[in-house]
């Protein structure tokens, strides 16, 4: 069992998905904060959403990322580092899972649950966003020892 | 609950979380010695070169670990300024060897002497600091009192 294929060529600049958790994090603490009406609702639409076009695409892809590779990538330093896309791409799809049940069974009639979703995915995009802390990717070893081996 | 109690309700949130985060922090990236076990069969294997007279760092990682390659670049240096070798085994698929390791979260890397033996390990990346001080485990002659992780 080597390290190879552990590290992919291409990387992708680790402030960016730190930046995109910032956004994120605003939009997730406005749906808790407004409640589960129309105007809340939308808005975890809108992050489950851009959840599924980093699930799909890579951090890169989501409008976070393209904002921050169009305003504020030229504005800063180069980074000193690259990091792998596939981690942060796991964080979006548990990101999609979690947003997503909880949008739709608010939809079918437990408001509640699109706030206690939006308040599990705010706090892991704010532990991203702040301390560089990537809870969907720390949990992927963790996922996998708590099913059974294949 | 109405609007100002949500609000409150997401800063204690925040607090609460930020709170646990420094903790956490605080604690990565240090050795502790006498936590998970000794020995595990399939770690001599998977490493797949024998281990030099003064041991060898190895880092268990994931693909979708954000903070595992900066922690190798680390490591390996560390490792070569003291004579011992640097392994990084990817975990990804082998989660029977995490379980008999005992490994939770990644990067997680573990001192082993020359016979095999576990010497320490260290949950997290480290900096240059720690893991000069992590390695120096291998190249003391005595293993000292065994301190169990506080």
């Amino acid at each position: 069992m080597s390290a190879a294929g552990l590290r992919p060529h291409r990387g992708i600049d680790p402030r960016g998905p730190r930046f995109g958790a910032a956004v994120t994090a605003a939009l997730l603490a406005s749906v808790v904060v407004l409640g589960p009406g129309p105007v809340g609702l939308t808005l975890l639409a809108v992050v489950v959403a851009s959840f599924a076009l980093g699930a799909v695409g890579g951090v890169t892809r989501t409008w976070q990322g393209r904002l921050y590779g169009v305003v504020l990538r030229p504005r800063l330093r180069p980074p000193t580092d690259l990091e792998a896309p596939e981690p942060p791409r796991f964080a979006q799809l548990v990101g999609l899972v979690i947003t997503g049940v909880g949008l739709a069974v608010a939809l079918l009639g437990a408001p509640v649950a699109a706030t206690v979703a939006a308040a599990i995915a705010l706090v892991a995009a704010f532990l991203n966003a702040v301390f560089g802390l990537c809870l969907g990717c720390e949990m992927y070893l963790l996922g996998r020892r708590l099913r059974p081996a294949r | 609950m109405d609007t100002p109690q949500r609000l409150l309700a997401v800063l204690a949130l925040l607090g609460l979380v930020s709170a646990l985060a420094v903790l956490v922090r605080s604690r990565r990236g240090r050795l502790v010695r006498g936590r998970g076990p000794v020995t595990a069969a399939g770690l001599v294997t998977a490493v797949g070169a024998p281990l030099p007279p003064t041991g060898a760092v190895v880092q268990l990682s994931t693909r979708w670990c954000s903070a595992c390659p900066g922690a190798a670049r680390v490591w390996r240096r560390a490792a070569t300024d003291a004579g011992a070798d640097f392994h990084e085994i990817d975990v990804t698929e082998r989660v029977d060897l995490a379980r008999d390791l005992d490994v939770l979260s990644t990067p997680t890397t573990l001192l082993v002497a020359a016979d095999g033996s576990i010497r320490g390990r260290v949950v997290g990346a480290p900096d240059a600091r720690r893991a000069r001080e992590a390695v120096a485990v291998l190249t003391t002659q005595q293993p000292g009192p065994t301190r169990r992780a506080a």
